[in-house]
């Protein structure tokens, strides 16, 4: 990598040992995705705040780091653990409760914006096209790129760390021109947002940094969100092109059968104890339509919804927030289905969610079984 | 083409895979040990191997994992895969 006079002297230990850290992280990244050098950037977005998901190891890095490190670009968040408002309803032990509020402290010391949002494109206004961000959070990675015209690399969590600390990342080939070798058609009819996660999942599984995608119709929010996740989290891609891409493209289907495979994958069982909804976090328009749904309707089981805190409070002076508690869900904001802490095996055998982004994880990390309905029959099988 | 992203000299026993990694979730970040019944490492442990795999896949946490697991020593000695990650 071509570095300047100054980055070569951070990387030497010139800035101190923090912005040392962070420089070679960004160019081992760098070297191993054939960046040649380092670009501004002008907004990164953390990932590794759930204490389930990062543990001892990332609160002691993060406590330990935060005395010194600040952050020098715009720097949202994504989710923690629990909702402080309502975490006392739960059985969340106190070690837990601490070590996840050291971890927003440390977070909040180095300059970041407590957002607690795995759905920032949605939260924040979008700068101008062609903006260079660092986005961790697979999902907000893949909607960046894709669908808001902004430029980033699927970044781990500490090459956004390092990003926001330093305020470039390398110019690896997500920030290039970029021509897919895979073209994915769509062929299955009449989709909802859980056929999208379906064909995000296979599109991760297949292609490489980005592929392109034919035969879609327009989509709803839910339906972006749903393929963006589904893709974040099966694979390295990072973008959708929409299009048929060149002629010599790959052209490969996603039809009844290559759902159906997705589908027996992460769908392993017909019932679910409690139902999930926000894999990645509702938005405002998500939770209008959900309200709407819901009117005159109550879930006959516990019904967890998701979402941002700034859509929370929005929700709540519209009065959606009442609406949704009145029929039966709970409201959580600040956290996640993903790897919630509030979801054990322990009390719950299975799990209903029309997210394939939850499903994953929910099977793989809390060890319990998914049942996976569109929002639609959702409503339909389980209120009254 | 060769990359060798951190260096180092460790001897040990291959730990192959022919399915990606998602770090996140499916690597238990005390034990090392795959919890994805559909991966062909299912119920192996990664610890002290050296592993050689396609790619790591998915969350970005999964760097939080490989650090988790280092913390804890029950990381592989050396990772050796075909496509970069940003992990």
């Amino acid at each position: 990598m071509n570095l300047t006079k100054e980055e070569e002297s951070a990387l030497k230990g010139e800035q101190g040992e923090i912005i040392q850290m962070a420089y070679r992280i960004l160019v081992a990244t760098g070297e191993a995705t054939d960046a040649e050098k380092l670009v501004p950037i002008e907004w990164a977005h953390l990932s590794g705040v759930n204490y389930n998901t990062i543990g001892d190891a990332g609160e002691e890095l993060l406590s330990s780091i935060s005395k010194d490190a600040r952050v020098k670009v715009k720097t949202t968040l994504n989710p923690m653990g629990f909702d402080i408002d309502n975490v006392k309803n739960y059985d969340l032990d106190e070690n837990f409760i601490s070590k996840q509020l050291s971890i927003r402290n440390s977070y909040e010391t180095m300059g970041v914006i407590p957002s607690f949002s795995c759905i920032p494109y949605e939260i924040f206004d979008i700068p101008k096209d062609g903006t260079q961000v660092a986005f961790a959070e697979s999902n907000a990675a893949i909607h960046a790129n894709s669908f808001d015209n902004l430029k980033t690399n699927k970044e781990s969590a500490f090459s956004a760390l390092a990003s926001a600390l330093v305020g470039k990342s390398p110019n690896s080939s997500l920030r290039k021109e970029d021509s897919p070798n895979i073209t994915i058609r769509m062929k299955v009819k009449n989709p909802n947002e859980l056929t999208y996660g379906m064909l995000g999942f296979f599109a991760g599984k297949i292609g490489d940094t980005s592929v392109n995608i034919s035969g879609l119709d327009a989509m709803d929010k839910r339906q972006t969100k749903a393929m963006c996740g589904g893709m974040g989290t099966s694979g390295t891609c990072a973008k959708f092109l929409f299009g048929e891409g060149d002629s010599d493209c790959e052209k490969i289907d996603f039809d009844e059968k290559e759902m159906q495979n997705v589908h027996d994958e992460l769908n392993t069982t017909e019932k679910g104890d409690i139902i999930t909804l926000g894999s990645p976090q509702l938005g405002l328009d998500e939770i209008s339509q959900l309200a709407g749904k819901l009117k005159g309707r109550s879930f006959q089981k516990r019904c967890m919804v998701f979402m941002p805190r700034t859509v929370k409070e929005q929700s709540t002076k519209i009065g959606y927030t009442a609406e949704l508690e009145r029929a039966g869900c709970e409201i959580l904001s600040d956290c996640c289905t993903c790897l919630s802490p509030l979801i054990s095996k322990d009390n719950v055998d299975a799990v209903t969610t029309n997210s394939i982004k939850g499903a994953f994880y929910l099977k793989n990390s809390n060890g319990v079984g998914v049942n996976l309905k569109p929002l639609s029959q959702i409503i339909e099988d389980e209120t009254r | 083409m060769k990359k060798i992203l951190v260096s180092g000299k460790v001897e040990g026993v291959v730990l192959k895979s022919d399915n990606p990694i998602n770090f996140l979730g499916t690597v238990d970040k005390k034990t090392g040990i795959i919890s994805d019944e559909n991966h062909d490492l299912y119920k192996k442990s990664i610890k002290d191997t050296v592993l050689v795999f396609p790619s790591g896949v998915g969350s970005s946490v999964g760097a939080y994992t490989i650090y988790s697991i280092k913390s804890n020593e029950s990381a592989p000695l050396a990772m050796i895969c075909k496509k970069w990650i940003l992990l």
